[in-house]
């Protein structure tokens, strides 16, 4: 057998696909070559690592936009068996778009793009900390709200559902800091962090939004 | 599971605001994973999951229940950036250069050059950096679990060529992942054991 012969089984291997003879073929190859054993666990890593991607959580402005666009399609007035039609939507996706986009235009306002001189970088730099910063006191201001979701005003799948996100944003913006730490102008991680942060002051909204409508937080009350 | 999707399909025909937020809430979170790995890049990703959602709106009427709306939306999502980096590709006139892309240096290495646990920024990094044939064959062969059989045919490539791309770009995230095994090269050798 040949490396080639040996890597293309790989997948096969791990996945219990081959005969018996074609895997101790392959492992005997394995035993006693140590590149393709190397390469082999590599990429055994790789598919690993693959699969755990999963999905990313698209910025709220998204849903925005396709609630805008799609009301825009839908006729005027008509409503669906849930009592809401595209009116309320709109006005609601509306509202939602322009904070959003506020908040992504005063990002690229603080973000420029790439700098070049020594001092490009340190302003952007700087920047970058303002926008963090500007982000991070939205959800200080929204988190004391929110946590108004532990009251039992909230279904249990959505109380389990706010969690979980926000367990998640957590977990990529502690990363995405911790990351930044050892490379602070790192711009993919820099823009994942800002990314993370707007999701969760989006998700907090929401929370608080729901909140509101149950007449929890006491702000219509 | 069928009969939920046929149900909230109708709802969503019907206009009910409701409905078609429930689908997006279901099914954007992988569909914009999905999108942001196939072109390498989130901005195209946002535009492309908007313009998929806004036309699936368009088209459940086509939606008969053949398959789940979880799979009917994927398939959707997934000709939909085909298109879209075809359209690309056409413009930079270079729409075959992404597949014909020389294989990665193979790094020289007699131990696992992949940390064990490999970060996931780490690795949506590199993904970035494969080229686009290879790229394309990855995500929907590791990431999203399609057989090469399955890859060919969305793609519009053989078997063979997905089964090489692929490769191509485990090996090239290999380098990706480990950046001392960048300055290292060597070619295939044969060893034989029968």
């Amino acid at each position: 057998m040949t490396c080639h012969d040996c890597l293309e089984r790989i997948d096969e291997l791990d996945e219990g696909r081959l005969s018996p003879d074609e895997a101790t073929a392959v492992r005997q190859h394995l035993d006693i070559c140590p590149a393709c054993r190397a390469q082999a666990a590599d990429i055994t890593r790789i598919r690993a690592a693959a699969r755990g991607l999963g999905a990313i959580d698209p910025p709220a402005r998204v849903w925005a936009h396709v609630a805008l666009a799609v009301g825009a399609d839908a006729p005027s007035g008509r409503a669906g068996n849930s009592g809401l039609d595209w009116r309320h939507w709109i006005a609601a996706a509306a509202s939602v778009a322009l904070v959003v986009s506020s908040l992504g235009w005063v990002g690229a306002k603080l973000i420029p793009a790439p700098a070049e001189s020594g001092t490009a970088r340190v302003a952007a730099s700087e920047e970058f900390q303002m926008a963090e910063a500007a982000y991070q006191s939205a959800i200080e201001s929204l988190e004391p709200i929110a946590a108004d979701a532990d009251a039992p005003v909230l279904a249990e799948p959505a109380l389990v559902a706010v969690h979980a996100s926000l367990d998640a944003l957590d977990q990529t913006i502690g990363e995405a800091r911790q990351r930044l730490t050892q490379a602070p102008d790192d711009q993919m991680t820099q823009d994942l962090l800002l990314s993370a942060l707007e999701s969760k002051i989006a998700l907090l909204q929401d929370t608080v939004d729901l909140l509101d409508q149950s007449g929890a937080t006491g702000v219509n009350q | 599971m069928r009969a939920d999707d046929l149900e909230l399909a109708r709802r969503c025909r019907e206009g009910d605001a409701a409905a078609f937020e429930a689908l997006y809430r279901a099914h954007a979170g992988r569909i914009f994973g999905l999108l942001t790995r196939m072109t390498g890049s989130a901005q195209d990703a946002e535009d492309l999951l908007q313009d998929v959602f806004v036309h699936a709106h368009r088209k459940l009427d086509s939606f008969r229940g053949e398959s789940s709306l979880g799979t009917w939306l994927y398939r959707l999502a997934v000709n939909h950036c085909l298109d879209h980096l075809r359209s690309r590709a056409a413009r930079m006139a270079r729409s075959t250069e992404s597949l014909d892309v020389e294989d990665a240096v193979e790094p020289a290495a007699s131990e696992p050059r992949v940390p064990t646990a490999v970060s996931r920024i780490d690795l949506e990094r590199a993904i970035t950096q494969l080229p686009e044939g290879c790229r394309l064959a990855f995500v929907l062969h590791d990431v999203e679990g399609l057989d090469h059989k399955e890859v060919a045919a969305a793609l519009g490539i053989t078997e063979g060529t997905s089964k090489s791309q692929v490769h191509k770009a485990r090996m090239r995230l290999r380098v990706l992942l480990d950046p001392e095994a960048a300055s290292r090269k060597r070619p295939f050798h044969l060893v034989k054991t029968s």
